[in-house]
C-alpha cells in the first residue's frame, strides 16, 4: 500500500545550544484531573482502582492533578504528603492540585506539589474508556450502541494528512490518526478508514469509514459512491441496513446534526 | 502434433481412469514403508556403503519411483567419476 | 530473467490447482521453460492434476530441509520436457515451510526455468503467505460468486502489503483476474455477476475468463493439464490466458460472445 503522510513530524526542530547552560521553551501537557469528592479514604481508592481495572491503559505515564473543589478535609502537608504516597503506590504520578482553598495550597505546596490556577477542563471519556482512537473504532463494531466519545486531542497536535492512490482492499485499515484522510481509488467491501478527521473517498466506498474518531463532531465524509458497509462520525455511526436508499450510490456527504448522523447528495 | 499430449489410456472413461489413479496412489500412501519419508534416509544409507569402497558426490545420485499397481519400481542411479554410470534397479 | 508466478485466490475451490497445471503446461507448450510448484504442505494435488503422482520421490520439504537436492526432487514432465514439477510433501505440515528455505529454492529454481509457477494453497496463512512473498506477478482466480470475490479482494491487499515487492517499496505484486467457472448463460439469465461487475469490484487487469467446462473435471480424471485438450473451450481459454501473460494481445472471446445461444451451442460441441 503505497501511503503518503504529507506531514510527517511535529516538534521536530533540533536547535543549536552547544554554548548556553540551558534553554527555556514554553510547552503545554495534557493532565488528568481527578476530583475528590470528600475525604481521601478507603472508599475513594476502592473506586480509583475499580476505574483503573477497567480502562488500565488510562492513568499510564499520566500527569495528574487532583481538584479540591469538594475536598475541604485535606487541609494539612501530611495529607497530601499521604495522598501523593498512596497514589504513588498505584502508579499514578500526582504534579499539583487545583480549586484549593488558600490553606489547601500552602499545604499541597509544603508537600511538593504545584498549585494550579486558570486550566480549562477536556472533555473526559464517559465510563473512563481508554481514548485511543484505535478502541474507539473497535467500540463501533459492537451491537447498536453509541461508542464512547473519546478524550480531547492533545493540543499539540497538527493535522496530517494522509492521501492514498492505491486500492484499499478488505482486511485492510488505513489509520489517519492526526488528519485528514484523502482516498483516490475504491475502498472494498471489508475495508476500513479511520480518521481523525474528515473522510474523502474519490470512488466508491464499500467498506466502513469512520471520521472524527477523536470526538470531532464536525468532522465530515465525503463519497463519490456510497456503497458503505457502515459509515460514523465521532463515534455516531449507521451501517449499510439503515442507510436511506436516496442516497446509496450517490455522490454524498455524511455530518453530524444535533447528534444525528445526516447525508446529504453532493450537488 | 498435439494428440502427442494425449495420454494413451486403456479404453474406458475418464472416471474410471480418475478411479484408478487413486486406488494405486492412496494404496501407496496408507501402507507402504517406502513413503517418501524414509527415502532421504534410505539414500544416505546407500551412499554410505557405496563409499565405503568409492568416492561419490551426492550431486551424482539420482532416485527415480514408479508406482504401478501390481509393481512399484525404485531406480536408483549413482554416477561415478570416471565410469560409466552403475544402475541399481530394484523391486521395492 | 526468470519471472516467478503465484497462482492464488484465497477461497479454496475455485480452481488454483488447475489454472496452475493449465498455466504452466500452456508456458511449457510456448517453449518456456516452466516450473509448477506445490505449496500447499500436506494436501498434495498439483502432483495428481500433472498426473505425475506415482513418481514422486522426493519433495519440496525435503529440498529445503536438506534431504534432498533440488534436481532429485524435480519431476519432468513425460508429455513435454520443458516442463517439471516440484511436489510438496503429504506427511509434513506447513511449518516446515521457512521464508528463507523457500527464497533459496526460487533462486535456484530462476537459473534454470523462464517461469516458475507457485500454486498457493487457499486461506491467508503461512502456505499462501510464502506462496505470494516472492513472486514477480500474481493470477488471481476468483469465481462469480460473493465470499470468491472478496476473498480475492483480500488477497490482492495481502499482495500489496505482504509479499517481497511491497517490502522494498516496488509497490506490491501486480495482479491478472482469471475469471473461472464461468457460465455465460446463468449470466445472461441474470443468475450469475456479470464479468464487467468483479471487474469493476476488483480493479484488476483482466487475463483471461475460463468458462464451466466438462473439459476441467476430465482433464483432472487422467492427470492431464486441461490446456492439452486444445478442443475444449476451457483448454483454448486457458491457451489465451497464457498468451495474455506472456505479453501477446489477444482478443477476449468472451466478451464477444453476448448472445448465450451462441455459446451453449459452443459448449454442446465440445462437451
Amino acid at each position: 500500500m503505497q501511503v503518503r503522510s504529507l506531514n510527517p513530524e511535529v516538534d521536530g526542530s533540533p536547535v543549536s545550544v552547544a554554548d548556553r547552560p540551558l534553554q527555556v521553551r514554553g510547552r503545554s501537557f495534557t493532565a488528568v484531573v481527578l476530583k475528590l469528592n470528600g475525604a481521601a479514604d478507603a472508599g475513594f481508592y476502592g473506586a480509583l482502582e475499580s476505574l483503573m481495572r477497567q480502562a488500565p491503559h488510562f492513568f499510564v505515564n499520566a500527569p495528574l492533578v487532583i481538584d479540591l473543589a469538594e475536598a475541604p478535609g485535606l487541609t494539612e502537608k501530611a495529607d497530601f504528603v499521604k495522598l501523593v504516597r498512596d497514589m504513588r503506590a498505584r502508579r499514578l504520578s500526582v504534579i499539583g492540585v487545583q480549586n484549593g482553598t488558600a490553606d489547601q495550597d500552602i499545604a499541597a505546596f509544603g508537600a511538593g506539589l504545584v498549585c494550579l490556577q486558570g486550566g480549562r477542563d477536556a472533555q473526559v471519556p464517559r465510563g473512563g474508556q481508554p481514548s485511543k482512537a484505535e478502541d474507539a473504532a473497535e467500540e463501533t463494531r459492537g451491537p447498536k450502541a453509541r461508542a464512547p466519545e473519546p478524550a480531547q486531542p492533545e493540543p499539540e497536535a497538527a493535522s496530517a494528512t494522509i492521501v492514498v492512490t492505491e486500492p484499499v482492499r478488505s482486511g485492510q485499515r488505513i489509520f489517519a490518526d492526526r488528519g485528514d484522510l484523502i482516498v483516490m481509488a475504491p475502498v472494498s467491501s471489508g475495508a476500513e478508514l479511520i480518521a481523525h478527521g474528515n473522510i474523502h473517498v474519490y470512488g466508491p466506498l464499500r467498506g466502513r469509514a469512520l471520521a472524527g474518531v477523536n470526538g470531532d463532531k464536525t468532522a465530515r465524509i465525503f463519497v463519490q459512491s456510497l456503497e458503505a458497509e457502515l459509515v460514523a462520525i465521532a463515534g455516531l455511526y449507521q451501517t449499510s441496513d439503515d442507510l436511506d436508499p436516496s442516497v446509496r450510490r450517490g455522490r454524498v456527504q455524511a455530518f453530524l446534526r444535533d447528534d444525528t448522523l445526516c447525508f446529504e447528495p453532493l450537488k | 502434433m498435439l494428440s502427442l499430449f494425449r495420454r494413451t489410456r486403456p479404453q474406458g472413461s475418464t472416471a474410471d481412469a480418475a478411479k484408478e489413479r487413486l486406488q494405486i496412489l492412496l494404496q501407496h500412501e496408507r501402507g507402504d514403508r517406502a513413503t517418501p519419508d524414509c527415502l532421504p534416509q534410505l539414500q544416505k544409507e546407500i551412499l554410505a556403503v557405496i563409499e565405503r569402497y568409492m568416492r561419490v558426490g551426492d550431486d551424482h545420485v539420482d532416485i527415480k519411483l514408479e508406482r504401478g499397481d501390481e509393481l512399484s519400481t525404485l531406480e536408483i542411479n549413482i554416477e561415478l567419476p570416471g565410469a560409466r554410470a552403475l544402475t541399481t534397479r530394484g523391486a521395492a | 530473467m526468470a519471472k516467478i508466478i503465484v497462482v492464488t485466490s484465497g477461497k479454496g475451490g475455485v480452481g488454483k490447482t488447475t489454472s496452475t497445471a493449465a498455466i504452466g503446461a500452456g508456458l511449457a507448450m510456448r517453449g518456456k521453460k516452466t516450473v509448477v510448484i506445490d505449496f500447499d504442505v500436506g494436501l498434495r494435488n498439483l502432483d495428481m492434476i500433472m498426473g505425475c503422482e506415482r513418481r514422486v520421490v522426493f519433495d519440496f520439504i525435503n529440498v529445503i530441509q536438506g534431504d534432498a537436492k533440488l534436481k532429485q526432487a524435480l519431476i519432468t514432465d513425460r508429455r513435454l520436457e520443458n516442463l517439471a514439477v516440484l511436489p510438496t510433501s503429504q506427511t509434513r505440515d506447513k511449518d516446515a515451510l521457512t521464508q528463507e528455505g523457500v527464497g533459496k529454492v526460487l533462486d535456484e529454481l530462476r537459473k534454470d526455468f523462464d517461469y516458475i509457477i507457485c500454486d498457493s494453497p487457499a486461506g491467508i496463512e503461512r502456505g499462501a503467505h510464502l506462496a505470494m512473498y516472492y513472486a514477480d506477478e500474481a493470477v488471481v482466480v476468483t469465481n462469480p460468486e460473493v465470499s470468491s470475490v472478496r476473498d480475492s479482494d483480500r488477497v490482492l491487499g495481502l499482495l500489496a502489503s505482504k509479499t517481497r515487492r511491497a517490502e522494498k517499496g516496488d509497490g506490491g505484486v501486480p495482479a491478472h483476474l482469471l475469471l473461472s467457472r464461468y457460465d455465460p448463460a446463468r449470466v445472461a439469465r441474470g443468475e450469475m455477476m456479470k464479468m464487467e461487475d468483479i471487474l469493476e469490484i476488483l480493479s484488476i487487469p483482466l487475463l483471461g475468463i475460463i468458462p464451466e467446462s466438462p473439459a476441467v473435471l476430465k482433464a483432472s480424471n487422467l492427470g492431464t493439464p486441461v490446456t492439452f485438450d486444445t478442443k475444449s473451450n476451457a483448454g483454448r481459454a486457458y491457451e489465451d490466458a497464457v498468451s495474455r501473460l506472456i505479453g501477446e494481445q489477444v482478443e477476449m472471446k468472451m466478451q464477444a460472445l453476448e448472445k448465450p445461444g451462441l455459446f451453449s451451442r459452443l459448449l454442446r460441441r465440445t462437451a
